[in-house]
């Protein structure tokens, strides 16, 4: 027979739960940590998913740009442009795929951290992880960046995420997160930084090379038009052409200094989730400069 | 001094935009199409492959395009400097034809 006092025992359930209770709490992201991780994670899926949805739109534009060339000036005048069998030169489908996958990579970055911080249900938090995974593998270098043992270690911690002690699991799952994707995400913003640049980055340039000779075809047309209907044909080239420079002046640098504020930004996340110190600032900034992109892109598209 | 061959190449192009846009004289609008559309051809072979620009070639298609320019931005003010323009640009395509060979046969 056991002649123990039970009243000890119960006493130490009674003080090991509010020890757990704090300990649990105290594990979870604290209000500022959440409010920085919520914030960077919608700049993030906005820079990705509008940089993308721009690049489908400049090689929708590169196709109609260069059909219009060809419906006023005839044959192309030099054998490098794009003609009747390459409408899309430049902006060919593999080329365009490795930088989507970048800004694929990046939006599904954001959203599989805001998932974590607004208590999404796990389905779209494995949906945006799964899709972060698969577009850094649409990258040629970005595996340089990020080993298949990080890559593990990132699905794993959100496999877990659920049940018991959610608020430490999706701590934990943001931590991973953000630790183990660092250097891919910097190198992602490194690509962006490079590709964008509007005054050396490939994307301008190539642009320019499709816009610059319709813009010669339409003037043509327009001061040799003797119709209403010739006229009209030659402005609505130039109306192409002009949407696409547009988006070579305006919407390039923004997206080139979106993707150097996330870099700094991301770094700042980075302190805010170990609980370092770290500021406010390089998140805000990266927020401003990405609805900055997005007002630009309103703006141009509804012209 | 001379911008880097892309910068050149750009404001090649830009520039001549501005003439054909600019020039009441039909036949220096054709003129001027033809070699925009050389050098948006030479532009996009230096966008596909890497071009080194350690190349003799590189840096007098550079000098070149850099001195066609000029007058082109004095063109663009004076248009009776149309004609000389299109003589600087003829040198630059040539030279950029060098360069573009050298470039592919690498």
């Amino acid at each position: 027979m056991d002649t123990r006092d039970p009243q000890p025992a119960r006493w130490c359930g009674l003080l090991i739960l509010p020890v757990m209770v704090s300990i649990v709490t105290g594990c979870a992201l604290t209000a500022p940590q959440k409010a920085a991780v919520s914030q960077f994670s919608d700049s993030s899926a906005r820079l990705g998913d509008v940089t993308s949805s721009e690049l489908r739109a400049m090689r929708d534009g590169t196709v109609k740009m260069t059909i219009e060339r060809l419906l006023l000036g005839g044959k192309s005048k030099d054998p490098n442009l794009g003609d009747q069998a390459s409408l899309d030169r430049g902006f060919e489908l593999e080329r365009v795929e490795t930088v989507s996958g970048a800004t694929q990579a990046l939006a599904a970055y954001g959203k599989s951290l805001a998932a974590l911080v607004d208590d999404t249900q796990s389905a779209e938090l494995k949906t945006a992880s799964n899709e972060f995974v698969a577009s850094l593998g649409r990258v040629p270098t970005a595996k340089q960046h990020i080993n298949d043992q990080q890559l593990e270690a990132i699905g794993t911690v959100i496999q877990d995420v659920g049940g018991f002690l959610v608020e430490w699991k999706r701590k934990r799952a943001v931590r991973t997160i953000v630790k183990e994707s660092k250097d891919a995400i910097e190198h992602l913003c490194d690509l962006l930084i490079r590709d964008f640049d509007p005054k050396n980055g490939w994307v301008a340039k190539q642009l320019q090379v499709v816009e610059d000779p319709l813009m010669a075809e339409a003037t043509n047309s327009l001061y040799d038009g003797h119709t209403y209907n010739d006229r009209k044909i030659a402005l609505e080239a130039f109306l192409l052409a002009d949407g696409s420079r547009m988006r070579r002046t305006e919407i390039l640098k923004r997206v080139m200094d979106g993707a150097d504020a996330m870099k700094k930004a991301n770094s700042s996340l980075a302190q805010a989730v170990e609980g370092s110190a770290w500021s406010v600032h390089d998140i805000q900034d990266f927020a401003k400069k990405t609805r900055s992109l997005q007002t630009a892109v309103k703006i141009i598209v509804t012209q | 001094m001379a911008d880097s061959l892309g910068e050149e190449l750009s404001a090649a192009l830009s520039n001549i935009t501005s003439l054909i846009i600019k020039t009441e004289s039909k036949s220096e609008r054709l003129k001027l199409t033809k070699q925009q559309a050389k050098i948006a051809g030479q532009l996009q072979v230096f966008i596909d492959k890497v071009v080194d620009e350690a190349l003799p070639e590189y840096e007098e298609a550079t000098a070149a395009l850099s001195v066609a320019n000029g007058e082109a931005e004095a063109a663009k003010k004076k248009l009776d400097k149309i004609a000389g323009t299109i003589k600087k640009f003829a040198d630059a395509t040539d030279k950029l034809a060098a360069l573009a060979a050298k470039v592919a046969a690498a």
